[in-house]
């Protein structure tokens, strides 16, 4: 069995490098999936040895049988990711429980939870779902570390490996389809603008961050509810993207729609949560929830 | 007309699948309600603003503000924990003259006019009647005062604005702000704690409030806190001070419960229940006069009943068992002779002794009968003579006076009376709350948490507290 998870972890690091244009070498490899250059070299050696790679040019590619496994095993990852963030899970909890479900679901079952989800074309990473059949995408975007002060678009991806940048990232409620402009970038941090507020990523943090351009106009005038002060109105644009699965629902159940009119109505006496006048009922938000509430103020 | 192969539209659809935006499926979703709220904008009449009235207005601002509404929240549940307890006092007393007093007696006359062999006559009216009489009597008027006031204020719209303002304080350990009335809600009852808990949508925030209602004080153990307090921490001190200090120890503990119930949201949230998904919602409805009669019947229907039936179903086993342990004897000497003997040292080393145990866990079905079954294991293990001379496994209770001497001839001192209050706050739910975790949430995980939790903390507690005693003494 943990030879199995090995192979199949591998395959998807030579799967992802070959969408990346990237060579995969047996020390990319080591990297990606934490075990020593050795053991990493003799797992590329034995993946040649099945038929599932082949070396070429200093690094490997997949066979065609090979990439066909790779396809299910990516597949699988990136499908039960969505399923964990459309469920409610936190985005730490995500990687992990992906990492351990990609080697056990297979064949019938995947194409179930494909279809309970509605066919989903990203992960909430923004990486591309394979089909059953492999068809991806072309690969898009470039490093928010790259981008000069005054552009703006929108986040396509978010790497999600290592932690601690990943975390930063999160933190910042930065999520796949922000849009974002920057303000500034220095050697050592980029500052952006997010939802109507100003935001300064490490450079760490940011090289997770890819960003492309968007079809629409940065959009000045969004700010977030929880800025909202009393006695101002404000009408909601939609919900970051930020906001997904079951949260997501309920603000739309409670009629947080494009168009809605909002006001606060009480502030609790910690500050937090408040109750906004929303259609005819007072409703209680968390400000984490507000926060994700994107609004013009009328 | 040119023709399309079915493959062409395949492939043509494959790749269009890529270009359209990455957002349309949310932003889909978000038109069609859009357009929902959209048509029943343009077609429903609305009749006058929808803003609330001024008074309603006001009357957030004096239950909400930050300077009136902790006050005024504070104030009305001390109001009506005091009536209940006042309150419930005239019932329970008939109720346990007409129950326990009469009732009793006359069936055991009647038992005798039959000629009922002994040890049926024990098993029936000992045990199952006694056992059964006792939890009605004691459980039955207090949840009936206090659940029709609680549902008058949740009717009334008051509960929701203390769920509002609370909510900060429970987020910061991971809950919901409706717990605030769940909590409360266990101070009648846990197994009603438990169900009321239905109101929190949020999967996680719910586990959390059933796992943790225990550490409500319910109303089977207000009068053991008030009990215990009066007789052994009161005769401390002088006697002016004695009330003070018998309240100020029960506040205590009561706080001390809220403290666990804290602490033990913030343990579950960074550990077990990690990976549930939550949510957060609370609508504050408008106030409306409560309708007195209806809320009488559904809180007497809904929430007394229920509980009180299964409490019942509970019981009656329970006696059985209460009977057996101390009348069947194995070896020359009584089963409950041989459990204590056996539970002693685990009892001493907690601070309390071998009776306590036993009576905690032959009492499971309802913590009221828990001092009771205490009085009766002590006069059967001590052998002494003057009080409880109804029989052997008959459960009784005492005035202060006596009951300060026959538990100081039981081995009992400031420790253990200590200890127990402790351990009455923190040891298993009573077997009624038990199935009804086990019916909420119909996982064996979670109500075997929801049980061993509690004892978990009890046993920390007390050892905690006997080993600091007896190192100082």
């Amino acid at each position: 069995m943990k030879a199995r998870i090995v192979t199949e972890d591998s395959l998807k690091h030579l799967y992802d490098a070959e969408y990346r244009r990237q060579p995969a070498t047996a020390q990319s490899l080591a990297g990606t999936i934490g075990v020593n250059l050795d053991t990493a070299a003799q797992v590329l050696s034995e993946l040649e040895a099945t038929g599932l790679a082949t070396a070429k040019d200093g690094g490997y590619r997949l066979t065609d049988r090979g990439r066909e496994y790779a396809v299910r095993v990516t597949r699988a990852h990136r499908l039960y990711e969505t399923y964990l963030a459309e469920t409610g899970r936190r985005e730490e909890q995500w990687h992990a429980a992906a990492e351990q479900m990609e080697h056990k679901i297979t064949g019938e079952k995947l194409d179930r939870l494909s279809r309970q989800l509605g066919e989903p074309r990203f992960d909430p990473h923004g990486d591309p779902i394979p089909t059953a059949t492999g068809e991806l995408p072309p690969l898009r975007g470039a490093p928010l570390t790259e981008c000069p002060a005054g552009w703006a678009g929108q986040v396509v991806h978010i790497e999600d490996e290592p932690q601690a940048g990943y975390a930063e990232v999160i933190a910042a409620g930065v999520a796949f389809g922000t849009r974002l402009r920057v303000e500034m970038a220095d050697e050592r941090s980029v500052h952006i603008d997010v939802e109507g507020r100003h935001i300064e990523l490490s450079r760490l943090a940011a090289g997770h961050v890819t960003v492309a351009e968007a079809r629409e106009a940065f959009d000045e005038t969004v700010m977030r509810l929880s800025t909202l002060r009393v006695g101002e109105r404000g009408s909601v644009l939609g919900l970051s993207p930020a906001c997904r699965g079951p949260e997501r629902n309920r603000l739309l159940d409670l009629g947080v729609v494009p168009g809605t009119v909002v006001e606060i109505d009480i502030v609790s006496p910690a500050g937090n949560p408040v109750a906004y006048f929303i259609r005819g009922a007072s409703i209680a938000l968390r400000n984490e929830q507000a926060d994700k509430i994107l609004i013009k103020k009328l | 007309m040119k023709t399309i192969e079915p493959e062409q539209i395949v492939e043509t659809a494959e790749r269009l699948r890529w270009q359209v935006p990455h957002n349309a499926r949310d932003r889909w979703v978000e038109l069609v309600y859009g357009e929902a709220a959209r048509i029943a904008g343009r077609n429903v009449m609305q009749n006058g603003e929808s803003r609330r009235l001024p008074w309603e207005r006001k009357l957030d601002w004096i239950l909400t503000s930050r300077w009136t509404g902790i006050p005024v929240m504070i104030g009305l549940f001390a109001l009506v924990l005091w009536i209940t307890i006042i309150g419930a006092n005239v019932p329970s007393g008939l109720l346990a003259s007409l129950l326990v007093d009469k009732g009793y007696l006359g069936l055991k006359e009647l038992a005798a006019a039959a000629h009922f062999p002994v040890w049926l006559s024990g098993l029936l009216f000992d045990g199952m009647y006694l056992t059964t009489a006792w939890v009605v009597s004691v459980m039955l008027p207090p949840m009936a005062i206090f659940f029709p006031l609680f549902t008058i204020l949740e009717d009334f719209g008051y509960l929701p604005r203390v769920a509002f303002n609370l909510d900060n304080l429970f987020r910061k350990s991971g809950a919901h702000g409706k717990q605030a009335l769940t909590q409360v809600m266990g101070f009648g009852c846990n197994a009603a704690g438990v169900v009321a808990t239905r109101i929190i949508d949020s999967p996680r925030e719910r586990l959390i409030a059933i796992i943790t209602n225990n550490f409500s004080l319910c109303n089977g153990r207000w009068p053991t806190q008030i009990l215990i307090a009066t007789v052994f921490l009161g005769s401390l001190v002088p006697p002016v001070l004695a009330g003070v200090t018998a309240a100020g120890a029960v506040l205590a503990v009561a706080l001390l419960g809220m403290g666990l119930t804290f602490l033990t949201a913030w343990l579950l949230t960074g550990t077990v229940l990690k990976g549930e998904a939550s949510t957060f919602s609370l609508e504050l409805p408008p106030y409306r006069p409560p309708r007195i009669l209806r809320t009488l019947y559904t809180s007497l229907i809904d929430r007394t009943l229920i509980v009180l039936w299964r409490a019942i179903v509970f019981a009656l086993p329970a006696g059985v068992a209460i009977w057996l342990v101390s009348n069947v004897t194995v070896g020359g000497v009584t089963i409950a002779h041989h459990l204590i003997d056996g539970l002693n040292p685990v009892g001493v080393l907690l601070g309390l002794n071998g009776v306590i145990l036993l009576a905690y866990i032959i009492a499971i079905p309802a913590n009221e009968i828990v001092v009771p079954t205490i009085l009766m294991l002590t006069v059967l293990s001590t052998g002494m003579t003057g009080v409880g001379e109804q029989g052997t496994g008959v459960m009784f209770e005492t005035d202060d006076g006596s009951l300060l001497k026959l538990l100081a001839t039981g081995g009992w001192t400031t420790l253990t009376a200590v200890c127990l209050m402790l351990f009455s706050l923190c040891h298993n739910p009573c077997s009624t709350t038990i199935y009804t975790i086990w019916k909420e949430t119909k996982s064996v995980k979670w109500t075997t948490l929801a049980t061993l939790l509690p004892i978990g903390f009890g046993v920390l507690l007390c050892g905690a507290v006997a080993a600091v005693w007896r190192a100082v003494q």
